[in-house]
């Protein structure tokens, strides 16, 4: 087939198939999970053929149109690292679906568990092989949603809830600041595209020189920290231990959480190469990596153990692809890919293992577990062998990308230079002398000492059924192979990834034994230190368990709580203050508000003159107006204060025609009839409304509040009294009168004598029907009022 | 006649409006539900010759648009996309409240009420002079106010419809003082001669005068901060169906009014709004999501979560580059399907809590009454979980689509920090759509499986159709949006 075919294929394969499952379950009943594997086989397969491609160094590409107008299509990048963690994603997918057919209760909402499962692999494999950054982030946000609701499947517990809910906050949240890191980069480096910029010399030196390349870079980052759980971000992963543990087993410690370290891996020909990755990308690398696999020892459920173990070695993942300097981009980039491959290896085993466990022992505490090595000898095995290759022994596949972590990590101390020449190394051992420690306690927890008599293990425990551990034995037979034969994964999988992403990266020799070398020495060193110290295992974890509850301000995780349990009451102290409820506040909010608006620009406008009043006005009155405004002013009071609502409506509509005689005096008798008309009909709605009201007003107004309005009613109308005193400065003449047209076209075009009447019937036609309709319409909605008055009974049932 | 052609939508709207209100008198309550379909067949008929009339436009070449009597009305791609934003919200309503409706005694009022509205936005959509505009402006706003205190009996329905009824006619008001002091400087109502004439408003202190009076006459109906008071009582209160008309609906005709209005008409005043609305989308968008996170009434959640999105829409005003208008105009019909949605299926809670006459009767869309609504009412919690990610701009939903061009249009302008406000603003956001699909996914249901009423569920499957085929296959979306936006320049 086609590659590039196979793999859009791929993608979009799960995504179709995911809404037929709820049908063949059906048909297939709780075999469901042997469909939903195979269909994450069909992908594995179709992966699988872009390999030679890769090999042979020449990626897949290919593009097809989206969003044109915008600048964006859907783009397809087939290179080896992609491959590498497509294979990954649809390979531990195969084993987790087969694997979890035997985990999952056939009472369990399977059609749904395995829905999201496949969902979450399509948008996985989305991507691994987008090839630009939106397409990148559409993909990410889908991770973080069937993330979340993979988490919360066992929907009865609270810690569930709390565990989804925190994952979904900080990844998809994290992936908000990917986005706006995207968009800088596109300001940098004018495209979307990923391996065009990578692929551009002119483009990367834009992006380098770019101001906003510190800016991007640290947003970018956050979004892969958050998702791979670095940094301040590792919080929210210890809680999703509370999915079921194929799920923590597939999304959070084989391919969801490498996502973002797979971005850094992608970003890595664009933005890597300077001081600012390495401090930013190694530095929380380096630090989460020490943090994480130390608060692992206070971990008492295995499945919190194995979280804290997989932050810390996703902080390995993160420290190696953030060495880089100028002269040596791709420093650690061949280690760190290899790390990714085996760490996918032996994490899944070890999750599966303790999936076991406690569908067998029914508890994954291990106080209350010991001494199984006797009942489960298939289980132990797997086991030892999968913890031994996280802890970096020999000949398994953890030990040789350990060998070049520690390598790698003498060479950027080197080419750094000063006191750094040691920090690395001695940090790089400190990380793996944790990571043993862990990895002894549980082997040592679970399956050595002596068999402890708790009355929630049961009293006799079964090894584990085939159909789940075969799937760990598989994995197992990885490791050991990865180990004892690295050319075939080397040049599969990672040559063609390495050299895909760094330019001028050299052929990769890697061999079991290459004498006695520093590194060899360090990992010597780091089994010595890690087996004195973990005698004194247990003491640390108590000191860690009385020093955090004397300082609980040190986790991340108090602030997290504390802004979730607050943000409630503080917003909502927020809208209590702004949005009290009853409508008075709200108009004398707004119209305070449009008080001071609209005298900012009267201010501004007049500061150089110190008056907001326009020069030049004049106050000339006739006395005639003088006693109309007078009238105005009585009328207008008098609705006011008057405390009966039938005198007041009177007063109101005194106003009015007093307007309407003011009108007339200003020699515009058309609008002086027109505001009668509406006045009249007005009053005789308000008058038969308010009949049916009680006639006084009901709550005396206390003092204070009656003060406060009429400042308010003051500073409104003041402000409408500036503003209309300004308003004369800017304003055109008086129009050209139309008369003399009207007298020149009436004979002419109507042939009517009148023209009056050839103005309200012929020029003015419409008008006047409109006139008409509306006087009538609103003659029809009073005697609709009288009639229900009169009528009573008929016309009151709506009250 | 050939003018009476372009208008041909309206007149179906109207025309079915009426026939629906004479219907009304001589039908029993039983076959009144008839007239739901009625109304449907009409919008979606509408809506048909809506696009149909882009045909037209295009023979001719989108950057001419008509403009027929006499100047007053513009046939234009900006007139036409606003058009199917505000047919779509009515289809969506129309088909949902034929179940709402269901017996009742008052179904052609609330359809004619419905349509007149659809009507009034429509004409605003495509008004070229300001008595057209105002006038249009008040007819849909007085059936709005009819619609929102629709159920007569309840008293949280009555107080929605009086706050909504005394803050628009203040609006009102505003608007229309306003417009004289334009008009009183340019002598003239008609869009096109005032932009000819809009050096006149610079000289005095009255333009920008104008300038506030417009900004917060429509910033009441876009429901800017601080004009939004009455926004979240009234959706809260107004029964779903018409809380999803207003927010999707009637908010976009205050928004296509200012776009003609500032953009068109007040170019020479630019600075000064530009500087305003700057201001008001960042207040807005941050005021609303974080009130929107204390809310645990479903519906004043989306009402806060609505003024978040006017802010981001009302960011188009602030850039105002020809991509960032597109990137406005595309994100109010994003909004249109996602917030009328998610209304609707808020609505069907509502109906379910009361109809069963369990959970939180006193707030019958309250949270706790979406605990376990995935197993509940899947459908309706799909779509709803749909609804919430787009608002939360999460791909691939419309939501994310209109943002990704705002955003990106934003940054491209130079204005990196608004756009990081708002990115942001989203990522607040999300906390509280995240809480909503937790209740509903994570939660365990209180109660057992309820099946959707037929019209509720084909009103929900249209808008997750429209958020998710925008979200995927956005071209058209977007090509539609830079023609009108190309009206503006």
């Amino acid at each position: 087939m086609d590659p590039s075919n196979a793999i859009v294929i791929a993608v979009f394969l799960p995504f179709i198939v995911t809404w037929t499952l709820p049908l063949l379950y059906k048909v297939f009943k709780q075999r469901i999970g042997w469909i939903a594997a195979a269909i994450a086989f069909t992908c594995f397969a179709l992966v699988a053929q872009v390999v030679p491609y890769t090999m042979a160094g020449t990626p897949i590409k290919d593009s097809w149109l989206w969003l044109p107008s915008a600048g964006l299509s859907f783009d397809i990048y087939g290179d080896g690292m992609a491959v590498l963690l497509a294979l990954i994603v649809t390979g531990v997918g195969v084993i987790i679906m087969s694997y979890s057919t035997g985990y999952m209760s056939t009472k369990e909402d399977l059609p749904r568990y395995y829905q999201w499962l496949l969902l979450f692999m399509g948008a996985m494999l989305g991507v691994a092989f987008t090839d630009n950054t939106i397409q990148m982030f559409v993909f990410w946000e889908l991770t973080s949603i069937t993330s979340f609701m993979l988490i919360g499947y066992w929907r009865e517990r609270p810690e569930s809830i709390y565990g989804a809910t925190k994952a979904l906050l900080v990844t998809a949240g994290g992936g908000l600041f990917m986005f706006a890191g995207f968009l800088l980069l596109r300001i940098a480096s004018g495209t979307y595209g990923i391996s065009e910029v990578a692929g551009s010399s002119e483009l990367l030196a834009n992006v380098h020189d770019s101001e906003l390349y510190v800016a991007t870079l640290i947003l970018i980052f956050i979004g892969a920290a958050s998702k791979s759980a670095q940094g301040p971000f590792y919080i929210w992963l210890p809680n999703a231990m509370e999915a079921p543990t194929p799920v923590s087993a597939f999304l959070h410690s084989a391919t969801m959480v490498k996502a973002g370290v797979y971005l850094v891996a992608r970003m890595h020909p664009i933005l890597s190469g300077t001081p600012e990755w390495l401090i930013l990308v190694s530095g929380t690398g380096m630090f989460t990596m020490v943090m994480a696999g130390f608060l692992a020892f206070r971990q008492t459920d295995i499945k919190a153990i194995l979280a804290y173990s997989t932050i810390s070695q996703l902080a390995y993942l993160m420290t190696m692809y953030g060495y880089s300097t100028a002269e040596h981009p791709g420093l650690g980039f061949a280690a760190a890919t290899f790390h990714l491959l085996n760490h996918s290896t032996f994490k899944a085993t070890l999750f599966l293992v303790a999936g076991i466990v406690a569908h067998e022992a029914a508890t994954r505490d291990i106080r209350k577990l010991g001494g199984l090595r006797k009942e489960m000898p298939k289980t132990f095995i797997v086991a030892v062998i999968a913890a031994a290759s996280m802890a970096g022994v020999p000949p398994l596949n953890g030990f040789l990308s350990k060998e070049m972590f520690y390598e790698t990590s003498l060479e950027i101390g080197h080419l750094v230079g000063g006191p750094w020449a040691l920090i690395f190394p001695v940090v790089a051992v400190m990380g793996g002398v944790f990571t043993l420690m862990y990895s002894i306690k549980l082997i040592d927890g679970i399956f050595l000492g002596e068999r402890t008599h708790d009355h929630d293990v049961p009293h006799h425990v079964h090894d584990a059924p085939l159909v789940m551990l075969a799937p760990a034995v598989f994995l197992v037979g990885l490791i050991i192979f990865f180990g004892l034969y690295p050319k075939f994964p080397i040049e599969t999988l990672i040559q063609p990834a390495y050299s895909g992403l760094v330019p001028g990266a050299e052929h990769l020799h890697i061999k079991l034994w290459h004498g006695i070398t520093t590194p060899f020495l360090m990992t010597v060193a780091t089994f010595a230190t890690g087996i004195i110290l973990y005698r004194f295992y247990n003491g640390i974890a108590a000191w860690q368990n009385s020093f955090s509850a004397r300082f609980p301000w040190i986790s991340v995780n108090y602030y997290y709580d504390w802004t979730v349990n607050n943000a409630r009451d503080v917003t909502h102290k927020i809208s209590a203050v702004f949005q009290p409820g009853p409508i008075g506040p709200y108009i004398k909010a707004s119209l305070l508000f449009m008080f001071f608006l609209a005298m900012v620009p009267l201010f501004y406008f007049h500061i150089p003159a110190g008056s907001i009043l326009p020069a030049g006005m004049n106050f000339n009155a006739q006395p005639y107006e003088i006693v109309l405004y007078a009238l105005m002013l009585v009328s207008a009071l008098g609705a006011m204060i008057i405390p009966r609502y039938l005198p007041a409506v009177i007063s109101l509509s005194a106003l009015g025609f007093l307007v309407s005689l003011l009108y007339m005096y200003l020699k515009a008798p058309d609008l002086a009839m027109t505001q009668v008309c509406v006045e009249t009909l007005s009053t005789i709605v308000f008058i038969l409304v308010i009949m049916k009201m009680p006639q006084k007003f009901k709550e005396p107004m206390p003092m204070g509040k009656v003060m406060v309005n009429l400042l308010i009613s003051g500073a409104v109308g003041f402000a409408v009294f500036a503003i209309m005193v300004n308003a004369n400065v800017g304003m055109l003449g008086s129009f050209e009168s139309f008369s003399q047209y009207f007298i020149e076209k009436s004979m002419a075009m109507t042939g009517g004598l009148n023209v009056v009447n050839v103005i309200v019937v012929d020029f003015r036609g419409y008008d006047t029907i409109g006139e008409i309709s509306v006087l009538s319409l609103a003659a029809l909605g009073v005697y609709n009022l009288i009639l229900s008055r009169a009528g009573g009974a008929e016309g009151g049932e709506d009250e | 006649m050939d003018e009476l052609m372009y208008l041909a939508p309206e007149i179906v709207v109207v025309a079915t409006g009426l026939a629906i209100l004479l219907a009304g008198i001589f039908l029993s309550p039983q076959s009144k539900n008839l007239l739901g379909y009625l109304a449907t067949l009409g919008v979606l008929a509408a809506l048909f010759l809506t696009v149909k009339s882009f045909e037209l436009l295009t023979m001719q070449g989108f950057m001419v648009g008509y403009s027929i009597f006499s100047d007053t009305l513009n046939i234009d791609a900006l007139s036409q996309f606003f058009k199917l934003i505000f047919l779509v919200v009515a289809l969506i309503v129309a088909i949902a409240a034929i179940k709402y409706n269901e017996n009742s005694d008052h179904t052609e009022e609330f359809y004619a009420l419905m349509l007149f509205a659809t009507f009034g936005m429509m004409i605003v959509a495509s008004a070229n002079d300001l008595i057209v505009l105002f006038c249009a402006f008040e007819l849909a706003s007085l059936a709005t106010y009819g619609l929102a205190a629709f159920e007569k009996q309840n008293p949280r329905s009555l107080e929605a419809g009086m706050k909504y009824f005394v803050f628009g006619s203040v609006s009102a008001a505003l608007m229309l003082f306003g417009m004289t002091f334009v008009y009183g400087a340019t002598g003239t109502t008609s869009i096109p001669q005032i932009a000819a004439n809009s050096g006149l408003l610079t000289s005095s202190p009255i333009g920008l005068v104008a300038v506030v009076l417009l900004i917060a006459g429509f910033g009441f109906k876009m429901a800017l901060v601080p004009f939004h008071m009455w926004a979240p009582d009234t959706y809260q209160g107004a029964p779903s169906v018409v809380s999803s008309l207003l927010a999707a609906g009637s908010k976009k005709m205050g928004f296509v009014a200012a776009f003609r209005i500032f953009i068109v008409a007040l170019a020479a005043l630019q600075p000064d709004w530009q500087f305003a609305f700057t201001i008001l989308a960042v207040v807005t968008m941050t005021f609303g999501n974080l009130v929107a996170v204390s809310q645990t009434s479903v519906k004043r959640m989306l009402a806060y979560s609505s003024l978040a999105q006017a802010g981001y829409i009302a960011m188009a005003f602030a850039v105002m580059s020809p991509l960032a208008l597109t990137g406005g105009i595309m994100y109010a019909l994003a909004h249109a399907f996602m917030k009328a949605g998610a209304f609707i299926a808020a609505g069907v809670v509502v109906w379910m809590v009361t109809s069963e006459k369990r959970g939180n009767l006193k707030i019958p869309d309250h949270l706790d009454n979406f605990k376990g609504l995935g197993k509940r009412m899947p459908l309706t919690a799909f779509s709803m979980m749909i609804f919430v990610f787009a608002l939360a701009g999460i791909p691939p939903t419309a939501g994310f689509m209109a943002k990704f061009v705002l955003f990106s249009s934003t940054i491209a302008a130079g204005m990196t920090w608004l756009a990081i406000i708002a990115i942001l603003n989203s990522a607040l956001s999300l906390f509280y759509y995240a809480r909503l699909v937790r209740y509903m996914y994570v939660l365990p249901p209180e109660g057992g499986k309820v099946s959707e009423p037929f019209p509720y569920a084909i009103a929900l499957l249209v808008a997750v159709a429209g958020v998710l085929a925008m979200g995927i296959w956005p071209e058209p979306f977007v090509e539609l949006a830079t023609n009108a936006a190309m009206v503006l320049f």
